[in-house]
């Protein structure tokens, strides 16, 4: 057998570089999605009764784990409303009310990309000062 | 600066790369050289099992690490019916479901029925657009394109090192020198294309700003150099060894595998770089 070969069709290139030029257009920039602010913030202290968390993120994403834990009992919270099941850019997850602790909260992610992000951060629900007993006025 | 990256991911991404490359690239150079490929058949077969298993055993381990990502790490939450499926309903788990399908008919059809086989390589290759960082930019239609003109001619060039590296044994001289040569003339032609269309979606995924502090775009700059060696290499096979072919057969055809050996080498070593690329933000991201 004695193999030779057509010479290619010239069309081919010109038709890729047509293409090519259509394609040549500005997409905007893409990093990874990060979480932009959360309520309560990391380290911040709160009133006792908190029920709920809210989350930003820099782009949507699909959020596939909240999980909060009390360090003190290391007991874990469960949420009292479903994860959003679409791609969000911000998100309230309800709990029963906060007692008083300090609670680390982790959660993860899957960017549009298929990229999964995950975060933590902590904040403290403080107790109410008890109040003092009235003093007698003589 | 490279906080993202872990080495399972980029290796497992190269992996799946090479998976693909092997099976689609073995379809693609059976359209390519139909001739030559009738004298080859059992070095294309070989080609599209190793790269069918290389698929069918990474993606289902991609899969589980994906779910033990999601759910912190819980191996019970990540396999429970809560998440169980979760990574379907994500673009890497219907990319990979896609990845899959298309290497099955390349493994059943390739090199029987070409309509069949170019299916699957579109699925395989393909299935590339359907996650990553292209997928979610504000225009993934023009970068899914200019991804797919990038990875198709990824996918026929690098997929045929081995089956002309074996052609030197299966064909006559003469044979294997006028097939190496067609294919050197035709990647001459199709390789800038790559080039172009890789050049092009750095700039659309960096929004055409160079920032060489970024961990993406260092990444980038070392997989540029890899491919330049790549290219060098390539150079000298059709300008220095397959001419030699003809002239010196046996020393020639020894220097012509040594050096599409060290090319497979080095072109494993892009894919690894293009697995951690893949991981890592671009735009200066972290």
């Amino acid at each position: 057998m004695t193999i030779s070969y057509k010479t290619g069709p010239s069309w081919f290139p010109v038709l890729l570089s047509v293409a090519l030029g259509l394609l040549v257009a500005g997409a905007q920039a893409n990093a990874h999605v990060k979480m932009n602010k959360t309520i309560p913030a990391d380290g911040a202290s709160v009133a006792p009764g908190l029920a709920e968390i809210s989350f930003a993120f820099t782009d949507a994403i699909r959020i596939m784990l909240v999980k909060v834990t009390q360090q003190e009992s290391k007991v874990t919270v469960p949420p009292a409303s479903k994860l959003p099941r679409t791609f969000v850019t911000e998100a309230k997850i309800a709990f029963e009310p906060l007692t008083p602790g300090t609670y680390a909260v982790m959660w993860t992610g899957v960017g549009r990309d298929g990229h999964v992000m995950k975060g933590a951060f902590s904040f403290s629900v403080i107790a109410p000062k008890a109040s003092l007993p009235d003093k007698d006025v003589h | 600066m490279f906080t993202e990256i872990t080495i399972e991911t980029a290796v497992s991404r190269a992996l799946v790369y090479a998976g693909t490359i092997a099976a689609a690239g073995a379809c693609l150079f059976a359209t390519t050289f139909p001739k030559a490929a009738r004298s080859m058949a059992a070095v294309l077969r070989w080609q599209i099992l190793i790269g069918a298993l290389l698929i069918f055993c990474v993606e289902p381990i991609r899969l589980v690490l994906f779910q033990l990502a999601i759910s912190g790490g819980d191996a019970e939450l990540a396999f429970g019916p809560d998440m169980r499926w979760m990574a379907f309903q994500m673009p890497n788990g219907q990319a990979a479901v896609t990845r899959v399908a298309g290497v099955l008919l390349i493994a059943a059809f390739g090199l029987r029925v070409p309509l069949l086989g170019l299916l699957g390589c579109g699925l395989a290759i393909g299935s590339y657009a359907l996650e990553g960082h292209t997928a979610a930019t504000a225009q993934s239609g023009w970068a899914s394109m200019t991804l797919l003109v990038h990875l198709a001619v990824a996918h026929w060039w690098l997929g045929a090192l081995w089956p002309l590296s074996a052609c030197l044994r299966a064909l006559s001289t003469d044979d294997a020198a006028t097939t190496i040569e067609r294919f050197g003339q035709l990647a001459a032609v199709f390789v800038p294309f790559l080039l172009m269309a890789g050049g092009i979606l750095f700039a659309m995924l960096v929004s055409w700003r160079l920032q060489l502090s970024d961990a993406y775009q260092i990444l980038v700059a070392i997989k540029v150099l890899v491919v330049a060696g790549l290219l060098a290499l390539a150079a000298v096979n059709k300008f220095v060894l397959t001419p030699r072919l003809r002239t010196d057969t046996p020393r020639g055809a020894n220097s012509l595998r040594r050096s599409i050996a060290l090319e497979v080498g080095l072109a494993f070593f892009v894919l690894v770089v293009t697995g951690a690329i893949t991981s890592t933000s671009p735009g200066g991201g972290h």
